[in-house]
């Protein structure tokens, strides 16, 4: 049995407008095979997936929640002394730089950590120009 | 070489070259608000004139590999180096020259001195208050959440608001302060 994902997907947009906006932003039909091309929050959508009431649907809710997780990050840093928060920024700071260079590897598939370091290199030297971008200029100010 | 083995050196050689020096950027807004990652050490210098910079800028050649040109920022033009770490992890070193901006002249003379175990250094930062005098002058996405985590963290009722208001007022960016505010929840 296959599934029109698109007609479920119109047939939930009309009953839920705001929910299928927020989280579909891109459906293409390739084929006999439909394929969610971009889903918010990563979600990658079966057209078998049952219409679930989240809290996404309950905008009061969600802000509770949001506020509450934000309340638990706030309240835990304040049991820390400063040193103990720079210490922690050190710690992530290294471990996310190990958790970049293992996924170079692996995306690379090669098992020399030198390549490794290279492509993590690269892409720090392209997000750099990124965030850069507007911010900096090599250009003198004008008097 | 780690973030901390990294920063240490930094600080070192400005100590070495008997220049004055404050760490901004992530370690400030972790030291004051919720620990975050980042991928640079950025660190503002005292200095006047090319000489002390470039004598510090020498000084780490053995650790960063610098670019040789000199940036500016399109906000308040004051001027940067940027070097990258030449040890396996691409961390950044990002210095700054003090300049003559009112704020970051009283935002240096405020700083406060720590002594970090990590760095096994003293290392001079700003106050929590210039932090997020500075984050939201700077207003990118990352400035203004770096705010809003040193206010949550700090906790207006701890902070010196009037001085923040004050130069917030001069900035303009006193809605941004406001936002940041309202946007707390109730702890």
């Amino acid at each position: 049995m296959q599934h029109n994902v698109l007609s479920l997907l119109h047939d939930n947009h009309s009953q839920h407008p705001s929910r299928t906006q927020r989280r579909v932003d891109e459906v293409e039909q390739r084929n006999d095979r439909v394929v969610i091309v971009k889903a918010v929050c990563g979600l990658y959508l079966s057209p078998c997936l049952p219409t679930m009431p989240t809290i996404h649907d309950d905008p009061a809710a969600l802000k509770a929640l949001q506020d509450d997780i934000y309340r638990q990050k706030v309240l835990r840093a304040r049991g820390m002394t400063a040193l103990e928060r720079l210490a922690e920024a050190f710690e992530l700071t290294n471990s996310v730089f190990t958790r970049m260079h293992e996924g170079a590897m692996w995306q690379l598939g090669t098992t020399d950590p030198a390549k490794g370091w290279m492509e993590v290199r690269r892409r720090m030297d392209r997000l750099g120009k990124a965030n850069d971008h507007g911010i900096y200029t090599t250009e003198a100010p004008t008097a | 070489m780690s973030i901390e083995e990294l920063a240490a050196v930094v600080v070192a050689a400005c100590e070495a070259e008997g220049v004055e020096h404050m760490v901004t950027g992530a370690f400030a807004t972790s030291y004051y608000g919720i620990p975050r990652s980042t991928k640079d050490v950025d660190v503002v210098l005292s200095v006047s004139g090319g000489s002390a910079l470039s004598r510090v800028v020498a000084r780490l050649q053995v650790d960063v590999e610098f670019d040789p040109q000199i940036q500016f920022d399109t906000l308040t033009w004051g001027r940067r180096q940027v070097g990258v770490s030449k040890h396996t992890t691409p961390l950044k070193v990002e210095l700054f020259e003090l300049f003559d901006d009112p704020f970051v002249q009283e935002q240096f003379a405020r700083r406060r001195q720590l002594f970090s175990p990590s760095m096994k250094r003293i290392a001079w930062l700003p106050s929590p208050e210039d932090v997020i005098v500075q984050k939201l002058r700077w207003g990118r996405a990352k400035d203004l959440i770096d705010a809003h985590d040193v206010l949550a963290v700090q906790g207006p009722e701890t902070l010196d608001m009037a001085y923040i208001e004050g130069w917030c007022a001069r900035h303009g960016t006193t809605a941004r302060l406001q936002a940041a505010l309202d946007s707390i929840p109730p702890m």
